[in-house]
């Protein structure tokens, strides 16, 4: 049996009922015997000669033994079934810190995992459980920590060399070979990218971002991100539909699901094959983006977490409304981004059209 | 141009952020001052349009902290306070222009060309490298005087090439500059971005202006046959 609880329930009823059967089979076997024994003697004054013995038969023992049988049977089935409802209920506030931790522990991110788990109440045995908990979480948070802070420092000081070395490449551009120069300044750009994209998500995750909400037109948001995306895939004869719904008005920080889209958008290029597909709509309570693209041959789609989606996860942490999706499945990959869904604005003037020409 | 902007009520962040953009900027946005500074020091920012009153650190402190630093890229201050030693605080500070809430979309563009003109060598709006002109205010690309039809993100290429003309600019600092901070600078956009330029600018029988200058990047100039 899995649950604690229950067993805990059984055990108690189980116990409970166990008892009263032996009680009751000792008070039966016992006002049997005695019953069996028990003998009257009757003495006539008038005629001390004569002396009346008698006692019970063994069908009225049989009758007086049964009946006080079913009568404690009667009596113990309510019993045992309040045994079962006290024992649930003992069970269930006994196990009550356990489920308040798990509860804690499960809301546990990188901003809030320093925070002690709270049992106020907390049992004696509890107690020391907690106290080890807490100093483990505390433990963890200041490695955590630290091996955020290092991340940040190293990808903060590599900017000091990358920017010397890229001035360099650019000076020595006549002197050295163009399509060394070329290779260069190509390594040097995406690694430049790399420290970016480390110092965003080491900001994130130390809880130094800030989330600005504000209800925005995810159709039109959604739009501005594709452009460049549409020239791109074009580039590698690919296509690149956008199926916006008219307006799809959503709620979250703009700047965040700019970021995520061409984050999902960069991977369907670089990581996907075949034709890309966009796809905004609104789905009951949910603002939906979707982007599906086919799988290139032989790629790994559950590969460990690249730095984009590391990016994408530490955005979600900041939008806890935002939830994300992917699937995997007959050659396809498909990431789902669902915002809280709101209507639009009366007030609301739609900012320029993408794409819009000068 | 790249822009910061630093605002921290979200409606306005996205008004500004909305007209910029169509203006062909690369727009940033900060919520606060300490991501204000941060995005400064980590990114070239052609300009910095910063809210005075803004959680963490206020603009004038944001500011200071970044000519400290030796960052010069010009600001612009937009605030609610229209005391004139509110102004004389920021200025002195180091910023280069003071626009007081509410203001109109046009004015704060045409503040933005203004400060952004200062930096330049040709102090004028109608930029011009052989026969073709760009006019920074009407939006307009004209090659031997026809008008050329450009999207938003091709006259930024453009304007950049124009800025830089006739030294010629790395990709690294044409995506530093036209793209906003979201762009992924790994794939090569910059170079499809220069092919429709030159299939718009240098048509068949025109002198090319567009060059690659083998293991630099791009110039726009004229070259002598």
């Amino acid at each position: 049996m899995k649950s604690l609880r229950t067993r805990l329930t059984l055990w108690f009823a189980l116990g409970f009922a166990v008892t009263i059967a032996a009680f009751t089979f000792l008070i039966h076997t016992t006002l049997k015997a005695e019953l069996e024994q028990k003998t009257c003697n009757k003495i006539y004054p008038d005629l001390p000669d004569w002396k009346l013995h008698g006692s019970l038969t063994e069908a009225e023992v049989a009758e007086i033994a049964n009946r006080m049988l079913w009568s404690a049977l009667l009596w113990s089935a309510p019993l045992v079934l309040a045994a079962v409802v006290g024992g649930y209920w003992l069970a269930r506030q006994s196990l009550r810190p356990i489920a308040s931790v798990n509860r804690q522990l499960q809301a546990k991110n990188p901003a809030n995992l320093g925070e002690p788990i709270a049992l106020p109440e907390a049992d004696y045995e509890f107690r020391d459980l907690l106290k080890q908990l807490n100093d483990l979480l505390a433990r963890l948070d200041a490695s955590f920590a630290e091996m955020n802070n290092y991340a940040a420092k190293v990808a903060h000081e590599l900017r000091t060399p990358l920017a010397i070395m890229r001035l360099k490449v650019e000076q020595a551009g006549n002197r050295i070979a163009p399509e060394l120069a070329d290779e260069l300044e190509g390594e040097l750009h995406r690694l430049t990218h790399v420290v970016d994209q480390s110092l965003l998500i080491a900001r994130a995750e130390q809880g130094r971002l800030t989330a600005m909400r504000s209800v925005f037109n995810l159709s039109a948001a959604v739009a501005e991100v594709v452009e460049d995306f549409q020239l791109l895939a074009a580039e590698q004869d690919r296509r690149l539909t956008l199926n916006p719904a008219a307006e799809c008005w959503a709620s979250a920080d703009p700047r965040h699901l700019r970021q995520i889209a061409h984050t999902l958008l960069t991977n369907a290029l670089k990581h996907g094959s075949g034709d890309l597909t966009v796809r905004v709509k609104r789905e009951r309570r949910h603002a939906v983006l979707l982007v599906a693209n086919r799988v290139k041959p032989g790629a790994d789609t559950e590969s460990t977490l690249g730095l984009g989606l590391r990016v994408v996860a530490a955005l979600l942490h900041l939008e806890p409304d935002m939830k994300f999706q992917r699937r995997h499945g007959q050659g396809y990959h498909v990431a789902r981004l669902l915002l809280p869904a709101v209507e639009q604005p009366k007030s609301f003037h739609a900012g320029p059209a993408a794409g819009q020409r000068t | 141009m790249r822009i910061l902007l630093a605002e921290d009520e979200p409606k306005v962040a996205e008004h500004v952020r909305a007209g910029l953009i169509a203006e062909g900027y690369a727009v940033d946005v900060a919520v606060d001052g300490d991501e204000a500074i941060w995005l400064a020091e980590e990114n070239p920012y052609d300009a910095l349009l910063l809210d005075v009153m803004m959680p963490c650190k206020d603009g004038i402190t944001v500011v200071r902290h970044l000519r400290r630093k030796q960052i010069m890229s010009p600001v612009i201050f937009i605030t609610a306070r229209d005391d004139v030693q509110d102004k004389v605080r920021g200025l002195d500070a180091g910023a280069d222009d003071y626009l007081t809430k509410p203001f109109s979309i046009s004015e704060l563009l045409a503040r933005l060309r203004a400060v952004l003109r200062r930096q330049r060598p040709q102090s004028s709006n109608l930029l011009r490298v052989a026969d073709l002109e760009l006019d920074l205010i009407a939006h307009e690309a004209r090659r031997a005087g026809e008008r050329i039809e450009l999207t938003r993100r091709e006259f930024a290429l453009l304007e950049f090439l124009f800025q830089a003309s006739p030294k010629p600019v790395s990709k690294t600092a044409i995506v530093e500059h036209v793209w906003d901070q979201h762009f992924d600078s790994e794939t090569n956009v910059v170079n499809v971005y220069i092919k429709l330029l030159r299939r718009k600018i240098d048509r068949p029988g025109l002198q090319p202006l567009i060059h690659t200058v083998r293991g630099v990047g791009f110039a726009l100039r004229e070259e002598k046959p």
